[in-house]
């Protein structure tokens, strides 16, 4: 199934300079780089832009393949918004054929657009790639954490962020099982018209959402049985400093972002 | 004929950083209305094994076949090795669907394209096999029904394909002890009574010294011993079947014992009524000659 092959943000352990920065840094820095992405309108910034993620996923270890194969699936949205671009555009055209014109002013306009996904893309899946689930969503509770005066409930939309998280592999494996078991029984669920394959999918998706239902019953259990009362004042085990590198690259990094963004807006 | 394999290697996620060589040449028979126990601990490849037998992954050609078929050359029409080769998960009963128990044991023969009225003459013989009455079940939702007869169930719709193989990874896994007599014997009755081959998936090397003729021992993605069920449990082997965090059948451990008090009892039984009778057979011969050692 296609799920599997899905490594957009999948967390690669390595122990690499940029899996030891801190979440919170790395969380910062995605959110600052996509904003600046969005301010730079010229294509020397997106080449810095893109020397430093490129610099960054260097550093990770990560096989290039592997990182590339990730980036995949946003590959027909990059092609759909270059085409949309390029004959929407008003302008000079390039090539042609009747009242269909390719612009040299929209494909200059598409590339960028494009340029921008793929950086996107690139950039929080590097932050993903190298930061354990339980550590992203710390820093994310940490960054809600103001929002709780209005009400916003970061604990809980932490806890909630990390069982579900956790649930994926387990449902994705569930999923993968329950075809196999169906095949087994000569199940088909690749041939047919859309109407027959939908239908081949309930023998899936029944015993899925009861295996989903019993989880989720026993997870409740499970944490009702080891006192949880929401997560008002729960303390820590593993308190997370930051350490003198990691201001040095927060500090280095949002300042090469601050003059990106100013010189080539 | 026979389920043949042939130097089988087979990688999870290769080419990624969670590459893993679950399999890595494994060769082995499964021979016609055979009763083969297969043992080995987790993450000895036995899972991965048995989805190679009825396609759900799909071998290289020329390594697996089944009565003569090549597994791997098949293409995309696999049904008639998955009607031939029935595979049990374990804890089947996790993917009962249906409304009723006739639907969800139905749902095979309907995918083999048979008539209404072969299908509903598949199910009752299923149904009967598994020790369920047809006519008390047939409406009942599955879900309604209890652990044992869920699985049961779960267990007639592979029945209901006919297999002439039937693979089941831990079968008795969950359920009480009477359960797991009744479902044993079920694959005893199958495999004297139908000829069909039962392959059992287990850790239990218990079930299998009751069961099985032949024993296929894996680990770490290897054949590490396979024969007939006595040699492979046979006291040569015992250690090695230990050190692979496998418990030895209570019977066999019994021999090892009288032996170690000076007993002579022969060291290739493992079952439980094997094992019994030699050892009535020595006392009873240690009683007459009043010698102490008694065989």
């Amino acid at each position: 199934m296609a799920l599997k092959d899905v490594t957009l943000g999948q967390y690669v352990p390595c122990g690499s300079p940029v899996h030891r920065t801190e979440a919170r840094v790395k969380l910062l820095l995605g959110i600052a780089f996509s904003i600046v992405l969005f301010v730079v309108d010229e294509w020397q910034g997106y080449g810095v832009l893109a020397a430093y993620v490129a610099a960054a996923m260097a550093l990770t270890g990560l096989p290039v393949g592997f990182v590339v194969r990730g980036l995949r699936p946003i590959l027909w949205l990059v092609a759909l918004t270059v085409a949309f671009h390029a004959l929407l555009t008003p302008g000079t055209p390039v090539v042609g054929l009747g009242p269909v014109q390719v612009t040299a002013e929209g494909l200059e306009t598409g590339g960028r657009l494009a340029a921008r996904l793929v950086l996107l893309a690139a950039g929080v899946s590097l932050v993903t790639l190298t930061t354990s689930p339980v550590a992203m969503t710390d820093a994310l509770e940490w960054l809600l954490a103001p929002g709780r005066r209005v009400g916003v409930p970061n604990q809980e939309i932490a806890l909630m962020m990390s069982i579900a998280l956790r649930f994926i592999p387990t449902l994705a494996g569930e999923l993968d099982r329950i075809m196999k078991a169906q095949k087994a029984r000569g199940a088909d669920f690749e041939t047919g018209g859309p109407i027959r394959r939908v239908r081949s999918l309930v023998p899936v998706l029944v015993p899925l959402f009861m295996s989903a239902f019993r989880r989720a019953d026993g997870l409740a259990l499970a944490l009702e049985s080891r006192c949880w009362r929401g997560s008002a004042g729960r303390s820590r085990w593993r308190t997370r400093r930051l350490r003198a590198a990691d201001w040095a690259v927060l500090v280095g990094s949002l300042t090469l972002f601050a003059v990106v963004g100013w010189r080539f807006r | 004929m026979p389920i043949v394999v042939k130097d089988l290697h087979y990688t999870f996620n290769p080419g990624t950083p969670w590459a893993v060589q679950a399999l890595r040449g494994v060769s082995l028979t499964i021979g016609d209305g055979e009763f083969v126990g297969l043992v080995g601990p987790i993450g000895a490849g036995k899972s991965t094994l048995v989805q190679h037998l009825n396609g759900l992954l799909v071998p290289p050609p020329g390594k697996v076949w089944v009565d003569g078929v090549d597994v791997g050359a098949q293409g995309r029409s696999l049904l008639a090795v998955r009607q031939r080769v029935g595979l049990v998960f374990q804890y089947p009963e996790h993917q009962l669907f249906a409304e009723t128990v006739f639907a969800d044991v139905a749902f095979g023969p309907r995918n083999l394209g048979l008539s209404a009225a072969e299908v509903e003459e598949r199910v009752q013989e299923a149904l009967a096999l598994v020790g369920l009455d047809f006519q008390a079940f047939r409406d009942r939702s599955p879900f309604t029904l209890s652990g044992g007869e869920q699985r049961r169930v779960a267990l007639a719709g592979v029945l209901a394909m006919r297999p002439r193989y039937l693979i089941l990874d831990e079968p008795t896994a969950g359920l009480d002890p009477a359960g797991r007599r009744e479902l044993l014997a079920l694959l005893l009755r199958l495999n004297r009574e139908k000829g069909v081959a039962v392959v059992l998936v287990t850790h239990h090397l218990e079930d299998v010294a009751e069961l099985a003729q032949q024993v296929v021992v894996m680990a770490q993605g290897r054949v590490a011993a396979a024969g007939p069920t006595s040699q492979v449990l046979g006291a040569g082997q015992r250690a090695a079947l230990r050190a692979l965090g496998l418990d030895v059948p209570v019977a066999a451990q019994l021999v090892d014992e009288l032996n170690r008090r000076g007993w002579q009892l022969p060291l290739d039984l493992v079952r439980t009524a094997d094992v019994v009778a030699a050892v009535a057979a020595a006392a009873r011969s240690r009683a007459a000659g009043g010698s102490g050692h008694g065989a």
